[in-house]
């Protein structure tokens, strides 16, 4: 019986230790420089566990941050989508799940590390410059009936 | 075999009917500089390259987003043949220049130049406003920053550029307002001269005032009860910001027009009362008590 409640424990244990860890969103994405409204260059901070992963976590949290939080003096100072990204990404699943998947790349211009990568307790950090095309993403987003075209 | 092939047509032909999309009518808009009290707005703009400049910034900020502008020089020439404005009538012209034009809203643009040792600057304010509620819709203002240049041209370039696509986000913003709570428009309720009403008088056996009873059919009939009483005399009622929406039930554009009929068919069926009624543009109703 001691055994049974044992090898139960471990299973648990095995189970909680191997299930996938979600990097919180956090807000450190910054404003570098904006181009007459087509492109915006901006500075984002990746984790992961390994440096691959935190480089495309700064990538997906460059433009989590664009769609639901906004960027403080650029011309995007309120979330191009919404502010609660929940719903949000619930709403238009099929578009997130296909944009986050791989197309986000598509509107990447350029990406360049600004700063080494540092490991700090088995969580690697990346500082990431990327440049993003602003005006086609936008578009993009009206297409696909994300965002209201302007007008009514 | 032959009957089998007509009704698989006539019902896709039915499918295809009932499939048609109803395109939402946009709002026009016309962008127009900013006029002084004593200023000519015939001759402001071929007065003013650099005025000229703004506007066509913003036109051209417009037309990045897929909206056409009406003209506003066009409107003026059809603005300066009507017969009855006179030379002294430089400022009611801007009025009848934007009643001509038909714009819902309208988009004034104003701009500084200033000169200075430490160098020179423009600095430029777009200012947004419906046509028929005078509701102020978006406010941006732009700055050139300061340059040792005369190319004023290229400062008012510059300035524009530097708030209009803000300015546009507003406006998208009010625009997504407007979806979501309704179209505002204006309606004024008066009485013919000769009339034997007024406001005051009783209308139901019930002892309700005219004014009373108009204001339950406002609070009924407004798009989400979202209306705004600005006065109540005893000639006259006015309803500066009445809401209706963008799409009937049937999902099929709603106007100023259809609104104007259904408060003209109240009066006269409901009330028993002979009434006119006309419609200024897409945004102001006139009922006529008679």
């Amino acid at each position: 019986m001691k055994r049974q409640l044992l090898y139960l424990m471990l299973f648990f244990i095995l189970i909680s230790s191997c299930s996938k860890k979600v990097i919180a969103l956090t807000g450190e994405v910054n404003l570098i420089s904006e181009n007459k409204y087509k492109s915006i260059e901006l500075r984002s901070v990746g984790f992961g566990k390994n440096q691959d992963l935190a480089f495309t976590n700064s990538e997906i949290k460059a433009f989590k941050i664009l769609f639901f939080r906004g960027i403080p003096n650029s011309s995007i100072d309120v979330p191009l989508v919404g502010s609660n990204e929940d719903e949000m990404m619930e709403k238009h699943k099929k578009y997130f799940d296909s944009f986050f998947r791989s197309r986000y790349k598509s509107f990447i211009m350029s990406t360049y590390e600004s700063a080494p990568s540092e490991k700090k307790n088995g969580v690697y950090s990346v500082v990431n410059d990327l440049n993003i095309n602003i005006k086609s993403l936008k578009k993009d987003l009206e297409d696909h009936n994300i965002i209201r075209k302007f007008g009514f | 075999m032959k009957y089998i092939v007509f009704v698989m047509c006539f019902l896709s032909s039915i499918k295809s009917f009932s499939q048609q999309e109803v395109k939402t009518v946009q709002p026009t808009i016309m962008v127009i500089p900013f006029v002084k009290e004593n200023q000519d707005i015939r001759t402001i703009l071929e007065d003013d390259f650099n005025k000229r400049i703004a506007i066509s910034k913003v036109k051209e900020a417009f037309d990045n987003r897929g909206f056409t502008t009406k003209d506003f020089t066009g409107t003026l020439k059809i603005a300066l043949k009507e017969s009855t404005l006179g030379n002294n009538k430089k400022t009611d012209l801007k009025t009848e220049v934007i009643r001509l034009s038909g714009a819902d809203f309208y988009v004034e643009v104003e701009v500084f130049f200033q000169k200075s040792n430490s160098g020179n600057s423009v600095k430029l304010i777009l200012q947004a406003y419906d046509s028929f509620t005078g509701q102020s819709l978006s406010n941006k203002v732009g700055k050139s920053g300061k340059f040792y240049t005369d190319d004023i041209a290229k400062l008012t370039e510059k300035a524009t550029v530097s708030c209009v696509e803000e300015f546009l986000n507003t406006l998208n913003l009010k625009f997504g307002d407007i979806v979501e709570n309704g179209r505002s428009i204006r309606i004024n309720i008066g009485f013919n001269e000769d009339s034997d009403y007024n406001m005051d008088s009783e209308i139901t056996g019930d002892g309700d005032l005219l004014s009373e009873v108009l204001e339950d059919w406002l609070d009924e009939n407004a798009f989400k009860n979202n209306y705004h009483l600005q006065g109540v005399s005893q000639y006259e009622m006015i309803i500066d910001d009445f809401r209706i929406p963008l799409k009937d039930d049937r999902g099929r554009n709603y106007r100023s027009s259809k609104m104007a009929r259904k408060i003209r068919k109240y009066i006269k069926n409901e009330l028993q009362l002979d009434v006119k009624t006309d419609v200024e543009g897409s945004g102001k109703i006139n009922v006529i008590i008679q």
